[in-house]
């Protein structure tokens, strides 16, 4: 169901949390930001578990803002996972809709399908503790599903899992999601998860909004340096331009950098000459780092352009000068 | 996680060996002999005393009567401490500090203190009652609760709360409030909520407690002895007292102490049996423990925590400020109008004022020796204990940790009688009686000493102790630079635990050496001969001695006993 928040807001101690939140019906929405970032305290908002300052919440055209957490049929899945450790996996799966007061005959068949659903099969009767981590978030995920929720909140959820098992898991949620047609709002430090999941994207920063949109409109074009620092690598290069009021700089990522041993500064090219300071390489390409007093620039290069530029013994105690060069259609002017 | 032990290859010191001498000598052999007299009661085996007590219905008419105090006092105190523990694990509110503060004054007031703070606070003509019948313009006494049952399960629910609040207090505080969340969202409203997801989880804490509690109850003594107020109300271990000191009918009372501790050791049994079912792998958050509300508490809920805090305050300090104050007070006229004198504690130091003048400086100086000796030796003891269980991997380990915990669970009224018996073996005792009390009071302290240090030990990584060996420290070198430092405020708190321990311990002192002036002992005798403002004022001075010890030792309120 269709989310919307009007004017909300909570103020703490030392923090305060300022930002509307909209999840169109169906929709995946990512929470974006570092720790402290006001993205926990919105979806606690949201479940119930924070009462608010002000603003109201609607879920469709209900208004949730004074309902208790457990008359709002909302879905909440943790990062660490919540499983009830005196249930077995069955109970933990039931106790929602044990709580809507369903039939004994209904709840065994619901279940049934929710550990399908996970690819859990069979994993009725074990108890949390006999489980993995990636087996205790699919039950999380099955039991906050369950009850058939207007909504789901998925705090951090992956965040306790290893690398690998959290680009499988993310997936596997996204096509859950995406089958039942859950309105969905899921909260993540991990941009890449955030770029791969979303169907939008709300990046926040000390409780208020920075930035909302597809993944595509965020990765290219970010409003300020805040959120293209914080997704995806980007090279953020003072502007030459007059001292105006507002610090201004070029926006652009490494991969669309070339290098060069001389200037090709033109019409549509903007050129730095800069020190290089370190060469890494980390697989499909290296990644090369330039430097001045003021900034520092990077660049994607393959093996041709390092044997082009006769850098590949570079040494730290007598480095090149090279150029950095970013096609100017590949830039853009953002507010820092 | 069973990380193996930094020095699993090395041989404990055979200097280990005299702590299971002393555990041999002072422990096991009283209690042996005790034993013993209940099936030998002339020298040869003779069932028929033993026999003739388990089956006459008066022991069954004391037995059904410690275990209905017992239940009820454990109910009483889980029903006291149940919302102490809620509100310290639920909220974050102005005096929570001063609550987990008070709860811990119970663990190291002496019975006898207890038992006369009751008389004064709750008396008749007490604290208490005489503010309600000024406040209400009574001319009786509202409140009659002193000997008789309701005195008993009060004094007990004074002194057991704080360990039902504890105990289920520090399990709650780490149930992660995910769950709870997990549980609202799914549906479920606040009451449900508890009896679902949080009484079950919480059921292990309850249960320990509530076996915890039930030990103490079924084995208390001073409390009974005073309170209770007469044979009506007598219960297992007042009963063994009784036999062998007014009936001098030492095979009874040894027979009696069987079926005291198969009992004891029954109750035990079945609660760890009971614990190791219901254990399930607890989910606790690690970490610092927070307040785990960030709503602010609710008009109502701040309510009901002013209302506990003061009840608490109420039952915790009530009975303590009483007796201070009655001890600085003297009746002037016969209705009982009182004025400000220190003429009782001129009594207590001076000659002249009957069987008790003079009382106070030979009781303080016998508290303080045997004090300062026990806890010395339980400290050692205790410590050896921990170092022999926690550090070395020994083929009896779990053996040798039953054997040296059993202390915990044999009533110091028993082990009091076993000293009395050896005692009366040896013809001309002198001066040797203090070694005894001193070694009885060790005996009864250093299961707390080992406790507290071996949780300390626990916590020391072994990796850290390899780290201090692979940089060059011996053995040795390892305990006094590494181990040691790390112990230190722990042993502080233990000995200073272990010094209240002595200093306010009547059970087995009364039993085995009544004669013996101690502050307790002295006390328990002016409450008989019914010279309260007396008694009041040496209890003040077991408060003083009590408060100066754990401040000279510095004990903060978090050191875990």
């Amino acid at each position: 169901m269709e989310l919307t928040t009007r004017n909300l807001k909570r103020r703490f101690a030392d923090f305060s949390f300022d930002a509307d939140i909209h999840a169109a019906e169906g929709e995946l929405v990512c929470l974006l930001g570092p720790s402290g970032c006001g993205k926990t305290t919105g979806l606690q908002l949201i479940a119930g578990i924070l009462a608010p300052d002000q603003g109201s919440i609607y879920l469709g055209q209900r208004e949730i803002t004074a309902l208790p957490p457990w008359k709002r049929n909302i879905g909440l899945v943790f990062q660490d996972y919540a499983l009830f450790p005196h249930m077995t996996v069955y109970e933990n799966i039931a106790y929602g809709l044990r709580q809507q007061g369903a039939s004994k005959y209904s709840i065994t068949s619901r279940v049934e399908e929710l550990l399908d659903l996970v690819e859990l099969p069979g994993y009725s009767q074990r108890r949390p503790e006999q489980l993995s981590g990636g087996e205790k978030q699919r039950v999380a995920l099955a039991r906050a599903v369950a009850p058939s929720p207007a909504l789901l909140l998925l705090d951090e959820p992956l965040s306790a899992l290893d690398a690998r098992l959290r680009t499988q898991l993310r997936r596997e949620i996204r096509n859950i999601q995406k089958r039942i047609g859950l309105t969905t709002i899921y909260v993540t430090h991990d941009q890449e998860e955030a770029l791969s999941l979303s169907d939008r994207i709300i990046v926040m920063q000390n409780g208020t909004i920075q930035q909302s949109g597809t993944p595509q409109e965020l990765y290219n074009s970010p409003l300020n340096e805040f959120v293209a620092r914080f997704i995806g690598n980007s090279n953020l290069v003072p502007c030459n331009t007059q001292a105006g009021s507002d610090r201004e700089v070029y926006f652009f990522r490494p991969e669309d950098t070339r290098i060069h041993a001389c200037s090709t500064e033109s019409s549509d090219t903007i050129s730095f000459q800069l020190t290089l300071k370190s060469l890494e390489y980390v697989g499909p390409y290296y990644i090369l780092e330039g430097v001045n007093q003021e900034y520092s620039v990077r660049a994607h290069a393959n093996e041709g352009d390092l044997t082009r530029l006769h850098i590949s013994d570079f040494s730290p105690e007598d480095p090149p000068q090279l150029w950095f060069c970013i096609e100017r259609s590949k830039t853009k002017i953002i507010s820092s | 996680m069973h990380l193996p032990s930094a020095r699993s290859w090395e041989r404990p010191h055979p200097a280990f060996l005299t702590l299971l001498l002393f555990l041999a000598l002072f422990f096991y052999l009283p209690i042996g002999s005790v034993l013993l007299k209940g099936f030998f009661p002339k020298g040869s085996f003779d069932p028929s005393v033993f026999i003739d007590t388990v089956t006459s219905p008066y022991t069954l008419r004391i037995l059904w009567f410690t275990f209905f105090q017992a239940i009820l006092s454990t109910l009483f105190s889980l029903m006291l401490g149940l919302p102490g523990a809620y509100l310290l694990s639920m909220y974050s509110f102005p005096g929570r500090k001063l609550v987990r503060a008070a709860s811990g004054v119970p663990f190291v007031l002496p019975p006898i203190l207890v038992v006369l703070g009751f008389v004064i606070f709750f008396g008749n003509s007490g604290l208490l009652n005489s503010i309600l019948m000024r406040l209400f313009d009574l001319s009786e006494p509202p409140l009659r609760v002193l000997y008789s049952l309701k005195a008993i399960i009060l004094a007990h629910g004074f002194y057991n709360f704080p360990i039902a609040l504890r105990l289920i207090a520090s399990l709650w505080q780490q149930l992660p409030p995910s769950q709870e969340w997990a549980a609202q969202t799914l549906g479920a409203p606040r009451r449900r909520l508890f009896f679902t997801i949080i009484l079950p989880q919480l059921m292990p804490a309850i249960l320990a407690a509530s076996a915890l509690i039930f030990m103490f109850c079924f084995t208390s003594f001073a409390i009974i002895l005073v309170l209770g107020g007469g044979p009506q109300f007598t219960t297992v271990e007042v009963e063994i007292y009784r036999l062998a000191k007014t009936s001098f009918d030492i095979p009874a009372a040894g027979a009696l102490s069987i079926i005291a501790l198969v009992l004891t050791l029954g109750i035990m049994g079945i609660y760890v049996k009971l614990q190791n079912k219901m254990a399930f792998h607890q989910e606790l958050s690690s970490g610092p423990v927070r307040p785990r509300s960030y709503n602010r508490p609710s008009k109502t809920g701040f309510i009901g925590i002013a209302v506990y805090i003061a009840a608490m305050l109420m039952i915790v300090a009530g009975p303590l400020v009483a007796v201070v104050v009655r001890s600085l007070q003297k009746p002037v006229t016969r209705a009982g109008e009182l004025s400000f004198t220190l003429e009782w504690y001129q009594q207590l130091f001076s000659s002249g004022a009957g069987q008790f003048g003079r009382i106070a400086l030979p009781a303080i100086r016998n508290s303080v020796l045997i004090g300062i000796l026990a806890a010395a030796a339980a400290v050692v003891v205790g410590t050896a204990l921990s170092y022999l269980t926690v550090r070395y991997r020994l083929k009896f380990g779990r053996l040798i940790d039953t054997l040296s915990m059993a202390p915990l669970a044999i009533s110091s009224v028993i082990l009091g009688l076993g000293y009395f018996l050896i005692s009366r073996t040896i013809p001309d005792l002198g001066r040797a009686r203090i070694f005894m009390i001193v070694a009885a009071h060790a005996v009864i302290a250093y299961p707390f000493v080992a406790r507290t240090v071996s949780s300390v030990l626990k916590k020391i990584p072994p990796s850290q102790l390899q780290a201090a060996m692979l940089l060059g420290a011996s053995p040795g070198k390892v305990f006094r630079t590494v181990e040691f430092p790390v112990m230190l405020p722990a042993l502080a708190a233990a000995a200073a635990f272990a010094f209240a321990i002595s200093l306010g311990e009547i059970n087995a002192t009364l039993v085995f050496s009544s004669s013996t002036v101690t502050i307790p002992l002295a006390i328990y005798r002016m409450i008989g001969s019914y010279n309260f403002f007396g008694a009041c004022a040496l209890g003040t001075i077991l408060v003083a001695v009590c408060a100066l010890a754990f401040t000279l030792f510095d004990v903060s309120g978090n050191t875990e006993i």
